[in-house]
């Protein structure tokens, strides 16, 4: 069993809020089906991060990320001219953005290595991430972020759940498609930029889409998808945190990514809404049902036509299904429900 | 007709997509407890003149006047349906059709769960509230989608295609369903469809559009003035058989 530490404490911290608040602005764009465009703005805020660091001769957290936000939202726009402008598929358009910024940001790393200048070790913890050199500050300013993104979410919730699924009658209601592209640009450039020094450019998405996945599986109710992505998140970056401070040599981003993982793997295989196992349950349920109660559903399917040998039918006559009335052979209420919910027959459906 | 009588006046307006013109000088105005068809084939520019009307396009030229703060509902081309998964209920749905009108912030109060539930009782959908809105039917999905329109009480409801993806049956309940809310709840209704034969019975006023408006008019003038129209063309047996009754 690992001390909590001061160190572990705050960086645990800093997980479990970034974790959180990732997760559920990750449902959003997993919603809008917008997965990728978390990926490729994520990759995209490399060069920004260098080029701030060699405009401004610091190493200043905050000043490296308003370098990372600029240079998302420079792809951003570069996307969108892309989409508006040429007839590149969008899915492409991303692809290249996302490799031709993060090699940029390559180049300029090795550029300044080149240099000899001390603090390229300090910038390629961007690529990766670096969690465990997590300072008070840097918890502080993550806190103040993920406020206001909570409170952002919370003010325009029901605006987006509608933008979200039904763009064009959210449109109609008179609401403006602009604001609310640039509400959740913003949300999602803003979570990437203060997530990257944890971590890191290349896994950042997973931060945003593991959790909106997962929380999928459990719930039909938009609202509580983005509580059980915040819940994910959380326990993701907890449980990724402490087990990567537990032993020598284990990078944090990396293992909260993999426990992350594990989470949705697990709940794809499991949720009780959805889940392969349940999935592979029913269908076994149902061939076995399906050769139990062949003649009653026969009989329910043919109800005029020859009736199979009686001999098939005493089972059923037996337990209640069917029942001779005024000499017919008949299905009873049991027997008509067993039968319907085998069959999957639901009423008032047209 | 006095202005005041009128819901929206469309005014001379031309519409362009880049160096594509889609509407070229519509002019027409829309009466209380008109039931109109905009009928045209694929690409003939009725969904832009929904969306013009709606103020979702930039206009060229011309404009379209909502006189006194006409309301309008709106059930777009394949609404909502993109995505089957998306978790939201259908009392979720129908609810979001309140979501302008209210201040923040946007709670919901009993009177408006009233008006939900009388509308969902009154498309029948009242036992499916608390279904995902993607585990319903065609049918169902589509009134869903109407009542959530409704819940705003407009004077005016636009509907573009919506029984493009209904079933024989399920497509004249629908269609029932529209008559009655035009004759009893005096609700106006413009309807996009590409079928023109669907709506004979149900619109008093057809639109024919081919970029320009060709023919404005009822659904017996129609056939008598545009004969070789492109309808006449895909709908033969449907307008042989009009010839032999009348």
């Amino acid at each position: 069993m690992l001390p909590f530490s001061y160190t572990l404490i705050v960086v645990l911290l800093g997980t479990v809020i970034l974790g959180g608040i990732a997760g559920m602005i990750g449902t959003l764009v997993v919603f809008r089906s917008q997965a990728l465009i978390g990926d490729a703005l994520s990759h995209a805020t490399l060069p920004g991060v260098v080029i701030a660091f060699m405009l401004m001769q610091a190493r200043q957290l905050e000043v490296l990320l308003v370098g990372a936000f600029i240079s998302a939202v420079i792809a951003m726009f570069l996307l969108d001219v892309i989409k508006h402008h040429t007839t590149i598929k969008f899915d492409a358009s991303m692809a290249l953005i996302l490799s031709a910024f993060f090699g940029f940001g390559q180049v300029l790393l090795s550029h300044i290595h080149k240099d000899g200048s001390a603090a390229q070790a300090g910038l390629s913890r961007f690529i990766f991430g670096q969690a465990a050199t997590l300072l008070r500050s840097d918890v502080y300013l993550l806190a103040g972020v993920a406020l206001l993104l909570f409170v952002l979410l919370m003010l325009f919730f029901k605006e987006l759940k509608l933008f979200i699924f039904d763009e064009p009658f959210f449109v109609s209601l008179g609401f403006s498609r602009r604001i609310m592209n640039a509400l959740i640009t913003f949300m999602v450039v803003m979570i990437i930029t203060i997530g990257i020094r944890m971590v890191g450019v290349i896994l950042m998405s997973a931060l945003l889409i593991a959790p909106a996945v997962a929380a999928r599986q459990f719930s039909n109710r938009f609202g509580i998808n983005v509580f059980l992505a915040w819940l994910i998140g959380g326990i993701g970056g907890a449980v990724g945190t402490y087990m990567s401070a537990a032993r020598a040599n284990m990078p944090t981003g990396p293992v909260i990514v993999l426990v992350l993982g594990v989470i949705v793997l697990f709940s794809v295989l499991f949720s009780f809404n959805d889940g392969l196992i349940k999935h592979a349950f029913l269908n076994w349920r149902y061939r076995i049902q399906i050769q139990k109660y062949r003649a009653l559903i026969h009989f329910y399917e043919n109800p005029d036509k020859a009736p199979m040998a009686e001999d098939d039918y005493a089972y059923f006559i037996n337990h209640d299904y069917l029942r001779h009335t005024n000499g017919d052979l008949n299905l009873t209420k049991k027997g008509l429900k067993k039968v319907r919910l085998i069959k999957g027959v639901v009423d008032n459906e047209y | 007709m006095m202005d005041h009588d009128k819901l929206i006046t469309v005014e001379d307006i031309t519409v362009k997509y880049d160096r594509i013109t889609a509407l070229k000088h519509i002019q027409f105005d829309i009466f209380p407890g008109d039931f109109i068809a905009v009928v045209g084939v694929n690409g003939s520019g009725k969904t832009t003149l929904a969306k013009s009307i709606l103020n979702l396009l930039r206009i060229h030229e011309g404009r379209v006047v909502w006189h006194n703060g006409t309301k309008i509902g709106y059930l777009p081309q394949h609404a909502g349906l993109e995505d089957r998964h998306f978790p939201a209920t259908v009392f979720e749905v129908v609810s979001s059709g309140l979501l302008k009108d209210k201040a923040f912030p946007k709670w919901l109060n009993k009177a408006d769960r009233n008006i939900i539930f009388d509308m969902l009782r009154l498309f029948d959908i009242e036992t499916l509230a608390d279904k995902r809105i993607g585990s319903l039917s065609g049918g169902q999905q589509q009134r869903a989608l109407l009542a959530r329109s409704m819940v705003m009480n407009p004077d005016i409801l636009i509907l573009d295609e919506p029984t493009n993806a209904l079933d024989q049956e399920s497509r004249g309940r629908f269609m029932q369903l529209l008559k009655s809310l035009n004759l009893e709840n005096k609700l106006t209704i413009m309807m996009i469809t590409h079928d023109v034969a669907s709506v004979e019975s149900y619109a008093n006023r057809i639109l024919y559009l081919e970029k320009h408006l060709l023919f404005d008019g009822s659904f017996e003038k129609f056939c008598e003035t545009q004969p070789f129209s492109p309808y006449i063309h895909t709908h033969p047996k449907r307008f042989d058989k009009k010839g032999e009754t009348s």
